[in-house]
C-alpha cells in the first residue's frame, strides 16, 4: 500500500476532516446537509442554515443551495464574534429572485425568512467583527448579507436578486470592491462610521446606498435605483462617485456633507445646508430641478453659517 | 488491525514532526504549535507557550485563532533584529483576556490589562528592532497591552485591533496602514511615527486620539469617530485628504476633529462635525474646501475653527471667524 493511499484511508477511517490544510473550516453543500460545522450537531443541526457557533476562519468549498425559500444560507449565532467567511469564489444561492420592471420591483416572497448570511440578532451580543469575502450571495427571500454587529467588513462580494437588502452592515463597517444589484430593497445599508469603497450599485428597488452618517462613499458607481441612489445621513463624504438615474432623486445628503468630484446625471440632487460640493459635474435630466438646497459648485460653508450664497 | 496500523502511522508522523512548513514555504502558527513551542525548529529560541517567538525572517500564517489566556503574555513576538517578517492572520484572531469598557468619558480596562503588558504582535524594541514587518488579514483583540507594536517600515493591512488595553496600533516611522480598523482601544487607535501612510481606515471609540501620525504623514479616506480625544492628529508637513472626523472629544476638554501641529500641513476635502473643536491648525497650515459644522465651544482662548489665519488664502469663501 502506498504511503499516499494509507494516508487517504486513515483519514477516512478516523473521520472526514472539517479543517482545511490552512486551518480554516470548510463549508459545502454536503457538510451543510450533514450539520455539525463546529463538530456539534446540537449547535448546528443537519440542513440549512449552516450555524456557526465558534470564532474562526471558514471557507466555502462549493456552492451552497438551501432547498427551501424559507431557509437561509449561513447563520452566525449571537455571541460569536470574530468570524471570517471566505466564499472562495463560490455562491450561496437561494431560490427566490427579483423581477425588475422599473418603476416596480417585485418578488414572489418579499422579506421572507431566508437570509443569505446573517449575524443572528442578539442586541449587544450580535456578532461583531465578521468578515465576508470573495463570492456571491444571490436570490434569497430576504437580505443577502445581514451583519448588524459592529466592525464587519464585506469585500469582493456580489449580492444580487435578493428580496430584501443586498448588503446590510452595522456601525464601523467597510464594504470594499463589492456589488449590490437588482435587490428588492436597498443595495447597501451601513451604520455610522462606515466606508463604502469601489462599489457598483444598480437597479435596486428601494434605493442604492444608505450610510447612516459620519461615513465615506468613494470610487463607486450608482445607477437607476428605485429610491434615492445615495441617501447619506449627517456628515457623509462622497468622493469620485458617479450617480445616474432618469427617475426620482439621485443624491440626497443631510447637513454637514461634502461631495468631491464625480458626476450626477438625472433629475435632482439635494444637499441639506450647510454642505458643499466641488468639482462635481451635474447634468440635467429630462426635466425638473437639478439642484436643490446647498449644492453649488465652489461653495464652502462653515459652522454656524446658513445656506450657501 | 488496520485501524491500529493507521493510528501507529499517524502517531509516528506526528512524532517525526508534523510539517511546520506549508507546501508554499509559509510557516504555520496555531494554538497547538504555540503551546508546543519550537516554531523554527528550536525550542530554545521559541520556548513552549506564549508568546510565539519568531526568530527567523520569512512568511508565517495563522491556521487557528490564538487564545492568550494569561494577561501578562503577548501573542507573537518578533525577536530583536529579525526584519522582513510577514504574518498572514488568515482571517483568524489573536485574542487576549482583557477588554475595554467604553462608557464616555470613561474607558476602563478590564481583565487586568494595562500599561506594561505585552502586545498581541510585538517587534521587540531595541536599537536593532525588526524592520519591514507585514501583518494582514485578521484581528487582534482584548490584549492586556497594545494590539500591534512594530518597528519602522511596517505594513498593516485589513486588520482589526479592538479593545486592547494599550494602543490599537503603535507603529514606527515609514509605516503603512491600509483598510484597517482600530476600535475601542484604551489609548490611541493608531499611533505612527514619521512619514507614515494611513489609508482607508477607521478609528472609532478609542479613549485617546483616533489617529496620531508624526511629521510627513499622509492620511486619506479614513474615518475617526467617537474617540475620547482628537479624531486625527498630525505634525509638521503632513497631508490629510478625504477624511471624516465626527463626534470626537468626549474624554478631553477640547478634542478637535483634526489637529495640525508644527505647521506646513494641509487638510482638504474633509468633514469635521460635532467635535469639541472643528480644526485646530497653525499659521503655516492650509485648510481648504472642507465642511466644518456643529462643533461645540472649545476651551477659552482658542478658536472653534482654527488657530492660524493664513488659512483663508486656501478658502473660497471668506471666513467669518478669522480676523
Amino acid at each position: 500500500v502506498s504511503k499516499l493511499a494509507l494516508i487517504a484511508f486513515c483519514a477516512l477511517a478516523v473521520g472526514s476532516a472539517a479543517f482545511a490544510r490552512d486551518g480554516r473550516i470548510e463549508i459545502n453543500q454536503a457538510s451543510a446537509t450533514a450539520g455539525g460545522v463546529n463538530g456539534d450537531l446540537a449547535a448546528d443541526p443537519p440542513g440549512f442554515p449552516v450555524r456557526i457557533t465558534q470564532p474562526g476562519s471558514y471557507r466555502l468549498t462549493g456552492d451552497l443551495l438551501p432547498p427551501s425559500i424559507a431557509l437561509g444560507g449561513i447563520l452566525i449565532a449571537a455571541g460569536t464574534d470574530d468570524v471570517t467567511i471566505d466564499l472562495g469564489g463560490f455562491a450561496i444561492r437561494g431560490s427566490s429572485g427579483v423581477v425588475v420592471e422599473p418603476p416596480s420591483w417585485s418578488c414572489a416572497t418579499a422579506f421572507g425568512a431566508g437570509i443569505g448570511i446573517r449575524a443572528e440578532p442578539g442586541g449587544a451580543a450580535t456578532s461583531k467583527n465578521v468578515v465576508v469575502r470573495n463570492g456571491r450571495v444571490l436570490g434569497f427571500a430576504n437580505t443577502g448579507v445581514d451583519l448588524s454587529g459592529d466592525g464587519s467588513r464585506v469585500e469582493d462580494v456580489h449580492a444580487e436578486s435578493n428580496c430584501g437588502i443586498g448588503i446590510a452592515l452595522g456601525d464601523d463597517a467597510q464594504i470594499e470592491s463589492s456589488a449590490a444589484n437588482r435587490n428588492l430593497a436597498l443595495g447597501m445599508l451601513c451604520g455610522v462610521a462606515c466606508r463604502i469603497v469601489g462599489g457598483v450599485v444598480a437597479e435596486n428597488g428601494g434605493g442604492g446606498l444608505r450610510p447612516l452618517g459620519d461615513s465615506i462613499v468613494s470610487g463607486s458607481t450608482v445607477r437607476d435605483n428605485g429610491g434615492d441612489d445615495i441617501r447619506g445621513f449627517e456628515s457623509t463624504l462622497v468622493v469620485d462617485v458617479t450617480v445616474s438615474d432618469d427617475a426620482l432623486a439621485n443624491l440626497r445628503l443631510e447637513r454637514g456633507s461634502l461631495v468631491l468630484g464625480g458626476s450626477i446625471t438625472g433629475l435632482s440632487a439635494v444637499l441639506e445646508a450647510p454642505s458643499a460640493a466641488w468639482g462635481l459635474t451635474v447634468l440635467r435630466g429630462s426635466g425638473s430641478t437639478d439642484v436643490v438646497g446647498a449644492l453649488s459648485i465652489a461653495c464652502v460653508v462653515f459652522e454656524t453659517s446658513g445656506p450657501c450664497p | 488491525m488496520r485501524t491500529f496500523r493507521c493510528l501507529v502511522f499517524l502517531a509516528s508522523s506526528t512524532l517525526l514532526g508534523a510539517p511546520t512548513h506549508a507546501t508554499d514555504g509559509v510557516i504555520e502558527i496555531n494554538q497547538a504549535k504555540a503551546i508546543a513551542g519550537g516554531l523554527g525548529g528550536d525550542v530554545t529560541a521559541d520556548p513552549p507557550g506564549f508568546p510565539v517567538r519568531i526568530t527567523e525572517p520569512g512568511s508565517y500564517q495563522l491556521t487557528s485563532d490564538l487564545d492568550v489566556t494569561v494577561v501578562t503574555l503577548g501573542g507573537i513576538e518578533i525577536a530583536d533584529g529579525v526584519s522582513d517578517v510577514t504574518i498572514d492572520l488568515g482571517g483568524f484572531t489573536i485574542r487576549g483576556v482583557s477588554g475595554v469598557n467604553v462608557s464616555p468619558p470613561l474607558w476602563q480596562c478590564t481583565g487586568g490589562g494595562g500599561v506594561g503588558n505585552p502586545a498581541g504582535i510585538l517587534a521587540v524594541p531595541s536599537a536593532a528592532r525588526a524592520r519591514r514587518v507585514t501583518v494582514r488579514n485578521g484581528r487582534i483583540r482584548k490584549m492586556g497591552g497594545n494590539g500591534i507594536d512594530l518597528g519602522p517600515a511596517s505594513h498593516v493591512e485589513h486588520v482589526q485591533v479592538e479593545q486592547n488595553c494599550g494602543y490599537g496600533m503603535l507603529l514606527d516611522d515609514q509605516s503603512h496602514v491600509l483598510a484597517s480598523q482600530a476600535r475601542a482601544n484604551r489609548f490611541y487607535g493608531i499611533f505612527c511615527g514619521d512619514s507614515c501612510r494611513i489609508v482607508d481606515s477607521v478609528a472609532s471609540e478609542n479613549f485617546g486620539r483616533g489617529i496620531f501620525a508624526l511629521d510627513g504623514a499622509l492620511i486619506s479616506g479614513s474615518v475617526a469617530r467617537g474617540n475620547g480625544d482628537t479624531g486625527i492628529v498630525v505634525s509638521e508637513g503632513s497631508r490629510l485628504a478625504h477624511n471624516v472626523a465626527a463626534a470626537n472629544g468626549a474624554a478631553a476638554t477640547a478634542g478637535a476633529g483634526f489637529a495640525l501641529f508644527g505647521g506646513s500641513s494641509n487638510l482638504s476635502g474633509s468633514i469635521s462635525n460635532r467635535n469639541d473643536v472643528g480644526v485646530q491648525a497653525e499659521a503655516s497650515d492650509g485648510v481648504g474646501l472642507s465642511v466644518i459644522d456643529l462643533n461645540t465651544t472649545p476651551a477659552a482662548g482658542s478658536a472653534p475653527l482654527w488657530t492660524g489665519c493664513n488659512l483663508i488664502s486656501f478658502l473660497l469663501v471668506p471666513s467669518p471667524v478669522c480676523p
